[in-house]
C-alpha cells in the first residue's frame, strides 16, 4: 500500500476559551491514501466540521489542537508555522465549503479568486493565472468558462457555484482535497453531477478526499473508507463494504435504519439527542440512548478495537445486525 | 448599471430645486436689517429706509423668491450687499480653498479611521483594540474649536514646527511646481493646512474607525474569509484585500456624510487658522446679515454636499456588484 | 522653557526671512474693513486702514492732538469760519493733483443725507465748505463747533475718480492697497506720492484672524508682528507678562456702558435707575471678569481728556444703599416670594447685551445675579450683534442694555449725539433740557476751559441721572514682536501710522 497521503493521529481539539475549556475531538485517528475517499459521518454536532478544520489548520479563534499529529505525506501540519501551514493550504491541501455563495467573496469575480490561488501558489503573472483560472473552470464542466470567469458569485446558480467552488480547490492540484458536505446545499439532480464531477477529478489528479457528510447514500456512493462519529470521537471505522455489511456500532445501525429503503415500511429512529459536547456523560456517550448498554457501559468508555480485518469499532456489546 | 445612473441623476433635479426653495425661505426668517447693518449705527431712520428700496427688501417674500429663484437658474445669486460684487464671483474665488480643507480632511479622517479601524478588529479584546478605542472615544469627544486652538498651542506656539495661520499656494498647484521641480512651495502648502485639516479630521477618523472596526469584526466572521484563508493567501492579504473590501461597503456612505460634517466644521476651522475659504466668508456674512451672500453660500453648501452624496452612490455601485443589477 | 524656543524659531524665521523681510509687517485684525471708502468706514479695521490709504487735512496723535496732513496751516477768522490752507504739490496715488476742489467734494458728498455716510452726524454743524482757490478749503459752520478739528482727518478723495472707492482706493496717504482678498487679507505697500516721504515699512500686510484667542496664539507663534485690542483679558495678561514681547498698555479711547432706557415707564425715574446703578459691582466686573485690563469709570469723560474730573461720580456699588433706594420708591417684598414688588406688579428687568463677546455675556449674567439677590427679577437676553444693535437698541426696546463706544477723541463723541434731547444715537430717549444747554456749550465755545467747564456740568447731572452708567474705560492693549522695522508709536485708537516709522 503507498505511503498514505493524509495521517492523523490520535488528534484531540479544544475549545480554550470556554469556560471551563472542553474537547470537541477526542481520539482521532485516520488515514487516507493518493485516490481514496475517505468519509466521515455523523449528525450536526458530532464534531466532523471541527476535525476537517483541524486538518486544514483553520481552526477558529479559541480552538485548538491540544493533542496528536496530523501528517500531509511527510510533513507534520501540527507544528507548522503560520506562514508555512499559509503556503500548503490551498497548494498541497484544499477544502470545498458547504454554501458556496457564502464561501465566495462577493466583491470579486470568479475568476479572480481562482486566479488568486494560483498567482499566489504558482507564482503566474496575471495573464497566465487568468488563463489558468478559465482552464480549471473548464474542467469543472463549467459551462462557457471565459464568460463565467468575469461575473460575479451572484450572478451564477447554486450548481456553478459550487463548481467554481470546486476550481479553486482544484487549480493548483492538491494531494488532500476536504469536502464539508459539498453537496448538501444543492438540488438532488446537480448533488449527482457535483459528486460525479468530484470523482473524476479525483481520478485523474489522484487525489486523496475526505469527504465529510452526513447523507449515508453519499457514503455509500463516493466512499472507499468509512469513519462514524458520534460526540467528538471516531466509534466505527471500515472501509465501505465492510460497514454496509454489517455495521457493528449501535449507532451506526441506527444511522442505516433512519435511512429510507425501498421495502421497509419504517423508519427506526435513534431515541433521545446527542449530548452536548461540555456534558458528556461518563463511560461511552451513546450509552444513554443505546439499545444494548450495559452497565460497563456506563462506566467505562470502550476502546476503538480491530473487530474484524479493516473494521474497528468502540462497543463493548458488538453484535452483528439482524 | 446606467439605468441605476441615470435614476439617481434624475433625483439630483428635485432636490436641488428644493434646496433653493428651503434656503430662501429660512433666510427670510433671520431677525435684523441688512439695511441698517450695512449703514452702522449712526444711520438715520430715513437712510435706512432709501437703501432698503434700492436693495429691493421691501418686496413682499414670495415675490423676492420669484426673482431669486429665476436668477439662480441662469445662474446669478445676486449681489452681495457689502461687498458690492457679484455672489457667485465672490463663492467662486474662496471655494477652492474650502474644498481643498475639506477634502484633505476627508482622506486624512479616512485613512487613519480605516487603518486604526482594522488594526483594532485584527485582535479584538487586546490592547491594540483598547487603546485604539479609547483615542477613538478621546477623538469623538473633543469639539473642533478646542481642538484647533489646543493644535495651534502645541505645534506652532511650543514647537514651532508648523505655521499658526494662513494658507499657502492651493495644493493643485504647489503639486504642479513640486513636479516641475520645485518642492518649496508644495512643502509650504502642506505645512499650513496640517493643523486646519487634522482639527477637522480627528472627529470623523473616531468615528469611522469605529465603524470600520465593527463592520471588520463581522466581515471577518464570514464564510469567505475562510475560504480565502483555505487558500492559502497570507494573512495580512486576507485582512486588506478580501476583509476590508467587503466591510468597507458600509462604510463608504458613512464617510459621504463625513463630508457633510466637514464642510459645517470648516466655518469654524477656517475662521481660527484664518484658512480663507467659504467657512470665514460665512460668519463675516452672517454678522453682516448679507442676505444675498448668506443665500449664496448656503446653496453652495447644500448642493456640494447633494452632489457628494451622489457620488457616494454611484461609488457603491462600482465597489459592489451586487447592487448594480437593481 | 518654551519661550526659549519660542525665541529660538521667531531668530530663525527672522534670519530665514532675510533683509527684505525687515522692511515687511504683518498686523493681526479681528474683522475685515466692509469699505475702503474713509466716507462711509464704520469698522476698525475700515477706519485703521483707510488711515493708510488717505490722508486728511489734519493728524491725529497718539495725544489725541491735531496737526497739519495735507494741510500745512488753519485759520478761524471768526468762530463759526475755519480756513485751511493745503500744501503745495499734493497728489494721490494715481498722480492727480490733490486740491480745495477734492476736499470741497469730500465733504459735501459726506454731507449729503443720500449718501448715507455713517459719520455724517459728526459734521452736521457744517453749513458749506467752499474752494477759495486751488490750495485753501473754507468751512462755514452754521454754529460754532470745536471738536470739528479733531474729526478733520477724515480721508480726502479725489472728486474725479470713476472707479469705486470702496474696492479700488485712491487716497493720498502713506500706503496703497496692494491687494484685498476679502475676509482673509487686506496688502498694503509704501506710496511714493505722500508729501512726507514713503515711510520705512515697505509692505503691511493687514491678516484677518476672527478668533481673539488664535490671533493671540498666531501671535505668540510668529505668525503675526503686531496685535492689539480687542484681545481676551486672560491673553492680555500673558502676553503683557511675557518677556519675549514688547507691549504698550494705555488707557483707550473706549468705554463699556449701561444704556438705561428712560422711555421705559420702569426707568423713567432716575431714582430709579440710581437704584439699579448702585447694584453695579464695578470692581468685580473689571478686576475679575475683566482681569483688570481695563479701568473702573467714575464719569462719562475719559480719564485722557482734558476735561477730565475725579471728583465727578456715578452711583458706586452698595446693595443695602439700593434696598433703601428702591423701598423709598414703593418697592418692597410684600408677598415675601424674594422678589420686590409694587401695586402687586414684581420688579422685572431685563438686562441685554450681543453675544461676540464672553466678557459682556459674564458681566451682564454677573449683573443679573447680583440683581437676583437684591430681590429684582433680573431677565438676562442674547442676541447676535445685528439683531441686538440694529433690531432691539437701535429701535429703543430695550431695557437695561450693556454695550460699549468706541474712537472717543472728544468729549462731544461720547455725548451730543447720544444724549441731547431727540439725537440720532440717543436710543434710550434721554432728555434733559439742561444737558441739553451744556452740552451745546460744550460743542460751540471756543476755549478749552469753557468747553471743560460745560462738559465737567454735563458728566456731573449725567453721573446723577444716569442715562449712561459708564461701567469701565476701556484699556488699549498693543503687543508686538522685539524687532520691528521701525520705531513704534502706539496710537490709543489702534491706527497704523505709528507702526510703520511715521510719526504716530
Amino acid at each position: 500500500m503507498s505511503q498514505a497521503a493524509l495521517t492523523v493521529r490520535d488528534l484531540d481539539v479544544r475549545i480554550a476559551s470556554a469556560d471551563p475549556p472542553f474537547t470537541v475531538v477526542a481520539d482521532m485517528s485516520l488515514a487516507v491514501s493518493p485516490g481514496e475517499t475517505l468519509c466521515i459521518v455523523g449528525e450536526s454536532g458530532c464534531g466532523k466540521s471541527m476535525t476537517a478544520l483541524a486538518l486544514m489548520r483553520l481552526l477558529p479563534q479559541g480552538v485548538e489542537v491540544a493533542r496528536g499529529s496530523v501528517s500531509l505525506g511527510d510533513v507534520e501540519l501540527t507544528s507548522l508555522s503560520e506562514r508555512q501551514a499559509e503556503d500548503l493550504r490551498g497548494n498541497r491541501i484544499a477544502m470545498i465549503f458547504q454554501e458556496p455563495l457564502t464561501a465566495l467573496n462577493p466583491v470579486m469575480t470568479v475568476g479572480a479568486q481562482i486566479a488568486e490561488a494560483i498567482s499566489r501558489h504558482r507564482g503566474l503573472s496575471g495573464r497566465e493565472a487568468w488563463a489558468a483560472a478559465i482552464e480549471a473552470l473548464r474542467q469543472t464542466q463549467m459551462p462557457d468558462p471565459e464568460r463565467r470567469a468575469g461575473q460575479y458569485p451572484h450572478e451564477l446558480s447554486g450548481g456553478m457555484r459550487q463548481r467554481a467552488v470546486i476550481a479553486l480547490a482544484l487549480c493548483c492540484d492538491p494531494q488532500v482535497i476536504i469536502a464539508d458536505e459539498p453537496t448538501t446545499a444543492l438540488d438532488v439532480t446537480v448533488q449527482a453531477q457535483i459528486l460525479g464531477l468530484i470523482g473524476q477529478m479525483q481520478a485523474r489528479h489522484g487525489t486523496a478526499l475526505v469527504l465529510i457528510t452526513h447523507d449515508l447514500g453519499v457514503v455509500a456512493e463516493t466512499a472507499d473508507r468509512v469513519v462514524v462519529m458520534y460526540a467528538g470521537r471516531c466509534v466505527e471505522e471500515a472501509s465501505v463494504e465492510n460497514l454496509f455489511d454489517a455495521p457493528l456500532h449501535p449507532y451506526t445501525h441506527g444511522l442505516m435504519g433512519a435511512v429510507p429503503r425501498r421495502g421497509a415500511d419504517h423508519l427506526t429512529e435513534i431515541g433521545g439527542t446527542v449530548p452536548p459536547l461540555w456534558n458528556l456523560p461518563h463511560g461511552c456517550a451513546f450509552a444513554p440512548r443505546c439499545p444494548r448498554a450495559t452497565e460497563k457501559c456506563r462506566e467505562e468508555r470502550p476502546p476503538l478495537l480491530e473487530y474484524r480485518p479493516d473494521h474497528r469499532v468502540a462497543c463493548w456489546n458488538v453484535r452483528h445486525a439482524a | 448599471m446606467t439605468a441605476y445612473v441615470i435614476r439617481r441623476l434624475l433625483l439630483f433635479v428635485p432636490m436641488a430645486i428644493g434646496i433653493v426653495i428651503v434656503t430662501f425661505c429660512l433666510l427670510l426668517l433671520i431677525p435684523g436689517d441688512p439695511a441698517a447693518v450695512l449703514l452702522g449705527q449712526e444711520a438715520t431712520p430715513e437712510a435706512i429706509a432709501t437703501l432698503r428700496r434700492t436693495l429691493g427688501l421691501d418686496q413682499p417674500a414670495y415675490i423676492q423668491l420669484f426673482i431669486y429663484f429665476g436668477n439662480v437658474v441662469q445662474g446669478d445669486l445676486g449681489q452681495s450687499i457689502f461687498q458690492n460684487a457679484p455672489v457667485s464671483e465672490i463663492i467662486l474665488g474662496r471655494i477652492g480653498a474650502t474644498l481643498e480643507l475639506a477634502i484633505v480632511a476627508l482622506t486624512m479622517s479616512a485613512a487613519i479611521g480605516i487603518t486604526l479601524g482594522v488594526i483594532a478588529a485584527m485582535r479584538p479584546g487586546g490592547i491594540v483594540d483598547a487603546s485604539a478605542m479609547v483615542l477613538a472615544q478621546l477623538g469623538i469627544s473633543m469639539p473642533v474649536y478646542w481642538l484647533a486652538l489646543l493644535l495651534m498651542l502645541a505645534f506652532a506656539v511650543m514647537l514651532g514646527w508648523l505655521p499658526a495661520i494662513g494658507r499657502g499656494e492651493p495644493l493643485l498647484s504647489a503639486f504642479g511646481m513640486a513636479i516641475a521641480g520645485n518642492p518649496a512651495p508644495l512643502l509650504d502648502s502642506l505645512s499650513h493646512i496640517a493643523l486646519p485639516a487634522a482639527s477637522l479630521a480627528v472627529n470623523s477618523a473616531a468615528i469611522i474607525s469605529r465603524l470600520v472596526r465593527a463592520s471588520m469584526l463581522e466581515v471577518l466572521n464570514e464564510d469567505f474569509v475562510r475560504t480565502a484563508r483555505a487558500k492559502g493567501v497570507r494573512r495580512r492579504q486576507v485582512i486588506w484585500k478580501h476583509a476590508l473590501r467587503n466591510a468597507l461597503l458600509p462604510v463608504i456612505s458613512v464617510i459621504g456624510l463625513r463630508f457633510g460634517a466637514l464642510l459645517g466644521g470648516a466655518i469654524l476651522t477656517e475662521t481660527i487658522f484664518a484658512w480663507p475659504g467659504l467657512g470665514q466668508l460665512t460668519i463675516a456674512a452672517i454678522s453682516q446679515r448679507d442676505l444675498p451672500l448668506i443665500q449664496g453660500i448656503v446653496l453652495t453648501f447644500a448642493m456640494i454636499f447633494a452632489t457628494v452624496t451622489l457620488i457616494v452612490d454611484l461609488l457603491y455601485a462600482v465597489v459592489d456588484p451586487r447592487i448594480r443589477l437593481k | 522653557m518654551f519661550r526659549l524656543r519660542l525665541l529660538a524659531a521667531t531668530a530663525a524665521m527672522a534670519l530665514a526671512t532675510g533683509i527684505a523681510g525687515a522692511q515687511e509687517l504683518v498686523i493681526g485684525a479681528d474683522v475685515d474693513a466692509g469699505t475702503l471708502d474713509p466716507r462711509l468706514a464704520r469698522d476698525t479695521t475700515a477706519y485703521r486702514s483707510v488711515n493708510l490709504i488717505y490722508s486728511g487735512l489734519v493728524h491725529l496723535t497718539s495725544d489725541l492732538e491735531p496737526v497739519p496732513d495735507l494741510a500745512e496751516s488753519w485759520e478761524s477768522p471768526d468762530p463759526k469760519t475755519l480756513v485751511f490752507t493745503l500744501r503745495e504739490g499734493l497728489t494721490f496715488s494715481d498722480g492727480s493733483a490733490l486740491t480745495a476742489e477734492d476736499v470741497v467734494f469730500t465733504f459735501e458728498t459726506i454731507l449729503n443725507p443720500d449718501f448715507s455716510a455713517p459719520q455724517r452726524g459728526l459734521f452736521t454743524p457744517i453749513e458749506s465748505v467752499e474752494a477759495v482757490d486751488e490750495r485753501t478749503v473754507r468751512f462755514n459752520l452754521a454754529s460754532p463747533y470745536a471738536p470739528l478739528l479733531s474729526y478733520l482727518d477724515m480721508g480726502i478723495v479725489p472728486s474725479d475718480y470713476d472707479g469705486d472707492l470702496s474696492t479700488d482706493p485712491v487716497g493720498a496717504g502713506p500706503m496703497v492697497l496692494s491687494n484685498w482678498s476679502r475676509g482673509s487679507e487686506i496688502v498694503f505697500s509704501a506710496s511714493d506720492s505722500y508729501w512726507a516721504g514713503a515711510p520705512a515699512v515697505k509692505e503691511v500686510t493687514l491678516r484677518i484672524v476672527g478668533d481673539n484667542a488664535a490671533r493671540a496664539q498666531a501671535f505668540e507663534a510668529g505668525d503675526l508682528d503686531v496685535i492689539q485690542s480687542p484681545l481676551s483679558p486672560g491673553d492680555i495678561k500673558r502676553l503683557a507678562a511675557d518677556e519675549s514681547f514688547n507691549s504698550n498698555l494705555a488707557a483707550g479711547l473706549g468705554v463699556t456702558y449701561l444704556n438705561m432706557n428712560t422711555s421705559k415707564p420702569l426707568l423713567a425715574d432716575p431714582a430709579m435707575r440710581r437704584a439699579f446703578a448702585m447694584l453695579v459691582d464695578q470692581s468685580t466686573i473689571v478686576n475679575a471678569i475683566y482681569e483688570g485690563v481695563d479701568e473702573v469709570a467714575n464719569s462719562i469723560i475719559l480719564p485722557s481728556s482734558w476735561a477730565y474730573d475725579a471728583s465727578i461720580t456715578q452711583p458706586t456699588f452698595d446693595p443695602e444703599g439700593a434696598k433703601a433706594a428702591f423701598a423709598e420708591l414703593g418697592w418692597s417684598d410684600s408677598d415675601g416670594d424674594g422678589v420686590l414688588d409694587r401695586e402687586g406688579q414684581k420688579l422685572s428687568i431685563t438686562l441685554s447685551t450681543h453675544s461676540e463677546d464672553p466678557n459682556r455675556i459674564q458681566a451682564v449674567e454677573f449683573l443679573q445675579a447680583t440683581m437676583q439677590q437684591a430681590g429684582i427679577d433680573a431677565q438676562v437676553q442674547i442676541s447676535d450683534w445685528p439683531s441686538f444693535s440694529t433690531g432691539y437698541v437701535q429701535k429703543g426696546e430695550h431695557e437695561i442694555a450693556l454695550l460699549g463706544w468706541l474712537n472717543i477723541v472728544d468729549p462731544d463723541r461720547l455725548t451730543y449725539n447720544q444724549l441731547t434731547t431727540g439725537a440720532g444715537l440717543n436710543w434710550g430717549g434721554y432728555s434733559n433740557a439742561e444737558v441739553d444747554k451744556l452740552l451745546e456749550e460744550g460743542r460751540t465755545a471756543l476755549d478749552q476751559d469753557a468747553r471743560t467747564q460745560a462738559y465737567q456740568k454735563a458728566a456731573a447731572i449725567i453721573a446723577t441721572e444716569v442715562p449712561y452708567y459708564i461701567i469701565s474705560y476701556q484699556g488699549y492693549h498693543l503687543f508686538y514682536k522685539k524687532d520691528m522695522p521701525a520705531d513704534v508709536t502706539a496710537n490709543p485708537r489702534g491706527t497704523f501710522r505709528g507702526m510703520i516709522g511715521m510719526p504716530g
